[in-house]
């Protein structure tokens, strides 16, 4: 393959339908783990 | 700046006024749907004004170069924000809502730049095409109205990187600046529908009818994700009284508060910039000490004695305000009133650092707070080893770098730039006659473009503090650059070649 070709699928992602959807899981689900530890700060906090 | 400069000026804000003309057909349609006629034509007339003086400019400007120079973009990026706040502000004003048509400008632009701030009357009685207006602005405002509509109605712009860079991003998540906005819009409109159903299906669940089960879920995601903070009730997010919408809001304007390059990163399988990217770590840092801090507070003062209290209450105005959003589950008076002093200032502090770069929020933003940890612990170790030494400080955002003197420049430059706006909007509002750790707080949510409030923004307020809130929220938003282009342009232009 070319360099241009080889360039070329590099910067095309592969599989975008498949990297999108785990592209939202994964943020969606970095948050929530974020959100859970804020929670357990506030439980802490309560019993302290 | 020369004739041709102006009309290339002329030239590009005529086509952002044919794009709002375009756009009142969005809330003109929900006002058709909602039976609501007045508002029709509320929204009629403003789009006739629109179309003809978008119109006017394009024929009077037609005829300059395409290709668009920095000056004319950060020009062009200032004043068709002002131009385009006017306009959008007809059909506001038409609607009875405002005490004057200062009032509805302020309004607009509290929209466009993702604050939240507002001076309408009688919120709670505000009709479904006017509230679908209010929230759409913030929504464009915040993925950059300007490069909507050149992007859109101009295919294939040369020069469209000025413009977008006046808007305040700089992320080039593609190598063209046409399909970088249309990857920035991709993503918006993706989580626009997935966010749109998640929130309707909590508020249908919570008793709504399905029809304006729909149009919550639609409001409140677009103020949440822009990070704008427009609610349509004046109680915001406390209407709803449900932790299921809060837990929600939560996670979508957290989401709309990041680069939209980390976005595009993860959405094309780099999954791991998410932790490595040091503006992630950043946000997590400073957002978990302030929560700590004000949690601290309010638990030693006994606000709050269960978990869930302070989580919805401490936490979620925390984020609020460190992601520039403004969503309230508390009233305004109860912060300085029962949260203290501690208090108020964790979340002016929040408010101050801000979201992310390249986002929808404002404030510092991340990387800077980044950067200038990384200068401080980098001048910390230069003293610390022997003069011959040579310090490397390295930092991960999208990729690789060794910390040098203009990434330092550049983000004090910006800060010390906010810190400024800050301290001008500060004086103001305590001139006015208000209190110091009032005004500090409505001064940082303006500055920042948060719309949390102490009660200090109200139709009235001094007409002079609203004319500074506007400007202080224009210039946040676009991050002084393009303000600054303009007024060097005002004050310069004899002297420029």
């Amino acid at each position: 393959m070319s360099l241009a070709g080889r360039a070329a699928e590099r910067l095309v992602p592969k599989r975008p339908l498949w990297n999108g959807v785990a592209g939202i899981l994964v943020e969606v689900g970095a948050v929530a783990l974020y959100l859970l530890v804020l929670f357990v700060l506030c439980a802490v906090v309560t019993r302290m | 700046m020369s004739r041709q400069d102006l009309a290339t000026v002329g030239l590009q804000t005529g086509r952002v006024l044919w794009g709002v003309a375009a756009l009142m057909v969005i809330p003109m349609l929900v006002a058709v749907a909602s039976r609501e006629w007045a508002v029709v034509a509320d929204f009629l007339s403003g789009a006739g004004v629109a179309l003809v003086g978008g119109s006017a400019l394009v024929i009077f400007c037609r005829r300059t170069p395409r290709r668009v120079t920095w000056t004319q973009g950060m020009v062009t990026v200032a004043v068709s924000w002002l131009v385009a706040m006017v306009i959008c502000a007809i059909p506001s004003w038409l609607s009875g809502h405002y005490g004057s048509f200062g009032d509805a400008c302020f309004d607009v632009m509290s929209g466009f730049t993702t604050t939240g701030l507002v001076l309408i009357q009688d919120l709670d009685h505000v009709s479904d095409g006017l509230n679908t207006w209010r929230h759409l602005l913030s929504y464009l405002g915040g993925q950059g109205m300007i490069v909507l509509a050149l992007t859109f109605l101009a295919r294939g712009l040369p020069g469209g990187y000025k413009l977008y860079v006046g808007e305040g991003k700089d992320e080039r998540l593609l190598p063209s600046v046409v399909h970088t906005a249309r990857a920035i819009w991709g993503i918006s409109l993706v989580y626009l529908a997935l966010g749109t159903l998640v929130l309707s299906m909590i508020a249908w669940r919570e008793g709504m009818a399905p029809y304006r089960a729909f149009l919550h879920g639609m409001w409140v995601f677009m103020a949440a994700w822009s990070t704008g903070g427009f609610a349509p009730y004046s109680q915001s997010i406390l209407f709803y009284h449900s932790a299921p919408f809060e837990v929600a809001t939560m996670v979508f304007f957290v989401l709309g508060s990041l680069n939209f390059g980390l976005h595009h990163a993860v959405w094309t399988g780099n999954r791991r910039e998410v932790l490595r990217n040091l503006e992630t770590q950043a946000f997590a840092a400073t957002s978990t000490a302030l929560s700590l801090m004000v949690l601290g507070v309010l638990a030693a003062r006994g606000v709050y004695t269960s978990a869930v209290d302070l989580f919805r209450k401490a936490v979620y105005q925390v984020l609020s305000a460190h992601t520039t959003t403004g969503f309230m589950t508390v009233y305004p008076a109860q912060i300085p009133g029962q949260w203290g002093d501690l208090a108020l200032l964790g979340l002016t502090l929040a408010m101050v650092l801000g979201g992310s770069a390249s986002s929808t929020a404002g404030g510092f933003k991340g990387i800077r707070v980044g950067l200038a940890v990384k200068t401080l612990s980098h001048e910390v170790r230069r003293l610390l080893v022997p003069e011959s030494a040579l310090v490397v400080t390295r930092f991960h955002f999208f990729r690789d770098f060794t910390l040098e003197g203009h990434h330092v420049r550049g983000a004090l430059f910006i800060m010390g730039l906010y810190s400024l706006t800050f301290a001008v909007a500060a004086t103001a509002t305590v001139a006015a006659g208000y209190p110091l750790d009032r005004s500090l707080f409505e001064a940082a949510s303006a500055t920042g473009n948060v719309g949390l409030t102490v009660g200090i923004t109200s139709p009235t307020m001094p007409w002079f503090l609203k004319a500074l809130y506007v400007v202080v929220m224009w210039a946040g938003r676009l991050e002084f650059m393009a303000v600054l282009v303009l007024l060097g342009y005002a004050v310069y232009r004899r002297r420029l070649p």
